[in-house]
């Protein structure tokens, strides 16, 4: 629609704007265009290289596909792979392996990010080596830790179990060869690994807190414990909330650990969803299963993260 | 003008994305009359109207340094018709094949070490039936090859793959720790009870130091050695591949052997130190022998090939032995079993005969050129033992081993039992049944007894269950 600037007195009609010659769009719509330009080649690698394949996959659930008998191989079979999920022993062990991973690093982890947090927060001497060397497995390469700690869990003379020797303890664990501890120690890797992320982002959260809600609760006498109870916690509630989030999403996908430390092994015992899918994609080119798995645990993880977000809603 | 910018910046990057996306097909030299091929492409004639060589690429894993004589032997044997290709792969691990399978690249020969697979991509359609070769040869597969290897390779009456290698077990030994422990050599006849007692004498020590009498994969591999020699191949199907044979008393004899070794006498190498050390790499396998962790390394006769600078310090003089492996009591002559890598044609290859002519030179006609170097006995059966000599004197000529008792040991006569299983009943299930079961056994969590009761009952379950489809 043409912009009328005002109103001709000698021919009574209205005078519109008269747009420089070549140059058809106003400002606001160029601008526009410039900005969806940026964000198409994002929008483009995302369609390309997410969603399309996650509606493949989708697709592919329902079918019986070997890759390399090229897309003719296909074969449509309906629910059967979903069917087959519920009486697979090794899908419903690595589900539960994977819920127990997921709920046993992610609250732990989080507890001990806001302790190191609130005491790295405070006056300490070092501050910034210390939160370096929380930090530093977050950026390593978790295969080389896997390597190193395999070394470290070694049951016969490994320096973890000759430390427990030394103090008595007779039978140390199997840790990683143990069917009971496998997992257990796969776990403490991966809270070790995610702490100082997970301290970063609080250390973050925590210096939002403004300092007079501190100096205000100290004037109404209240001590340490209800300082953090009552100030530090309601405070970080939005941070703690994504780090939960972020936390939880992570740790349903574990498997380098997995792959590297134990093979899932010994006997399943610390098999987990992702690695599970891995060996029956590209292990047993069974891509039709290994699909379903792959929905299956999407859907997981999409509704922890829908309920999760209504229930702050909620709450907020 | 900063909007002019802006745009330059986005017309160049979704360029430079877009180029990024192009696909990449092999350079073929200018002279070369042979286009890449797209997925789905037909075998058709190569071009006669050009007078440049046909292109024949050729995928395996092996580096490309010791590729070179082969290259330059074929081309120059058919100079003017074909040209060698070589196209390295990263390993071969089943899904770095299948990609390359999948992606429509050209492919006339490519390779594979696992007989699961070969199965798998057969059944897809991925690679030419070889018989026609055969049959123009005027001989048969097990003329060639050998009756345990054909058994093996026979997919309903058909060969998709020839063998380019043999991988026969054998152990080495460490010469200088068997003089210091006062122990004889093993005698290439000998016994698996001389083998377990030679084991106990050689260990010693404790904790970190100490040093173990012998080290094998016998998670994955060599808990079922015994089973298979006395069982033959396809161990643990009965004769019709209907139903398993779990039962049967040598598996069991086979599993508590190993239980025995690890658990009872603690004279093999742990599972949790093998891969925590990653002593299932043969290169760290054969490093451990040399220095000294343990006596005696159970490995296929390529071990010798890490006796070699670039993989580390080497031992002096010929301080590495070699023996048959060991044999059940009561035999005539040693047994022991051997695995094959293979090639194949793909079916969109643009050359067929050009293809078998190749495979044919890598495997049969040249095998000094390509299994040779690798440390490895080629597919097909010596013709005399003048032809095995010569081929064992390539294959022993490392440094630190002792090379007249390596060329003595492998002319002794023996039994070979093929271990490669293209039986599809089943058979990835009972594969991954075997890992978790077997890795419990050795762990001290299931019992003997149970884990075969277990092979059986669920082995059973997975072949019923795959013969209904």
């Amino acid at each position: 629609m043409k912009e009328v600037i005002g109103i001709s007195t000698t021919l009574m009609t209205p005078v519109v704007k008269k747009q420089p010659k070549g140059k058809g769009l106003s400002l606001e719509s160029r601008e526009n265009i410039i900005g969806w330009a940026f964000l198409s080649l994002n929008f483009a690698g995302y369609i390309a290289f997410k969603l399309i394949p996650i509606l493949i996959a989708l697709v592919l659930s329902f079918c019986e596909w070997n890759f390399v008998s090229g897309w003719s191989g296909i074969k449509l079979v309906g629910l059967a792979n979903y069917k087959k999920l519920f009486t697979d022993p090794v899908f419903l062990i690595s589900m539960k392996n994977t819920i127990i991973y997921a709920f046993g690093t992610v609250p732990f982890a989080i507890f001990l990010a806001l302790i190191f947090g609130v005491f790295l927060n405070s006056h300490v001497y070092g501050k910034g080596i210390l939160r370096l060397i929380f930090y530093l497995p977050n950026i390593s390469s978790m295969v080389a830790i896997s390597v190193v700690w395999m070394v470290l869990f070694l049951p016969s003379y490994g320096p973890i179990n000759e430390l427990l020797r030394s103090i008595g303890i007779a039978n140390p664990p199997k840790w990683l060869n143990g069917s009971s501890t496998s997992l257990l120690t796969i776990m403490m890797l991966g809270i070790w690994q995610v702490l100082g992320y997970n301290i970063i982002i609080v250390l973050a959260g925590l210096q939002g807190i403004p300092a007079s809600l501190y100096e205000a609760a100290e004037i109404d006498g209240a001590n340490a414990r209800q300082k953090f109870f009552r100030i530090t916690i309601p405070s970080l509630s939005s941070t703690l909330f994504f780090l939960t989030m972020i936390s939880f999403i992570g740790s349903f996908q574990v498997f380098t650990p997995v792959q590297v430390m134990t093979e899932g092994g010994p006997g399943n015992s610390s098999s987990v969803i992702v690695y599970y899918i891995y060996t029956t994609a590209f292990k047993y080119n069974n891509i039709g299963y290994a699909s379903s798995m792959s929905w299956v645990l999407f859907l997981m993880v999409f509704t922890f993260a829908t309920v999760r977000m209504l229930i702050a809603k909620r709450n907020n | 003008m900063k909007k002019s910018i802006s745009l330059l910046c986005v017309v160049l990057l979704t360029l430079s994305i877009l180029t990024g996306c192009t696909s990449n097909a092999p350079n073929a030299p200018a002279s070369s009359s042979n286009p890449p091929s797209g997925a789905g492409s037909q075998s058709g004639k190569p071009d006669s109207s050009s007078k440049q060589p046909t292109n024949l690429y050729f995928y395996a894993w092996t580096l490309e340094n010791n590729m070179t004589e082969l290259i330059n032997q074929f081309n120059k044997d058919y100079e003017g018709k074909y040209k060698l290709v070589y196209k390295k792969l990263n390993d071969a691990a089943t899904m770095t094949i299948n990609t390359a399978l999948a992606s429509g690249e050209q492919i006339d020969v490519m390779t594979q070490a696992n007989a699961f697979d070969l199965r798998t991509r057969a059944d897809s359609g991925n690679y030419l039936p070889l018989n026609e070769f055969f049959d123009k040869m005027g001989t048969t597969y097990a003329k060639v090859f050998g009756n345990g290897i054909e058994a093996t390779q026979n997919i309903n009456g058909k060969y998709y793959s020839i063998p380019y290698c043999r991988n026969i077990q054998m152990v080495y030994f460490n010469k200088k720790m068997f003089d210091k422990a006062g122990v004889k050599y093993p005698d290439p006849n000998w016994t698996w009870e001389d083998f377990r007692e030679t084991a106990r004498k050689l260990t010693s020590g404790s904790g970190a130091n100490k040093v173990y009498g012998a080290m094998a994969d016998f998670e994955n591999e060599y808990w079922r050695e015994i089973a298979m020699q006395k069982l033959g191949e396809f161990w643990f199907y009965n004769k019709d591949f209907t139903a398993t044979k779990f039962e049967n008393p040598a598996i069991k004899e086979s599993l508590q052997y190993w239980y025995d070794l690890a658990r009872v006498d603690k004279s093999v190498v742990p599972l949790d130190e093998y891969k925590a050390l990653k002593y299932n790499n043969d290169t760290n396998g054969m490093i451990g022998l040399y220095q000294g962790k343990y006596a005696m390394f159970i490995v296929p006769v390529y071990g010798c090939l890490y006796l070699d600078e670039g993989y580390g310090k080497i031992p002096e003089g010929t301080d590495i032995g070699l023996t048959n492996m060991p044999s059940p009591a009561g035999r005539s002559k040693p047994v022991t079993t051997l695995y094959t890598s293979t090639m194949s044609i793909p079916a969109n290859t643009k050359n067929k005969e050009g293809a078998w002519t190749l495979m044919k030179y890598v495997g049969i006609d040249r095998a000094d050129l390509f299994a040779g170097p690798k440390a490895m006995h080629p597919g097909y059966s010596f013709a005399n033992k003048e032809q095995e000599l010569a081929f064992n004197k390539i294959i022993f000529k490392h440094p630190g081993l002792d090379i007249d008792m390596s060329l003595k040991v492998m002319a002794v006569d023996r039994d070979l039992v093929s271990e490669d299983n293209t039986i599809v009943q089943g058979q990835a299930e009972i594969n991954e049944l075997i890992k978790a079961n077997i890795s419990r056994v050795f762990n001290g969590e299931m019992s003997v007894d149970d884990c075969i009761k277990d092979f059986k009952t669920k082995g059973d379950a997975a072949v019923a269950k795959m013969l209904k489809k």
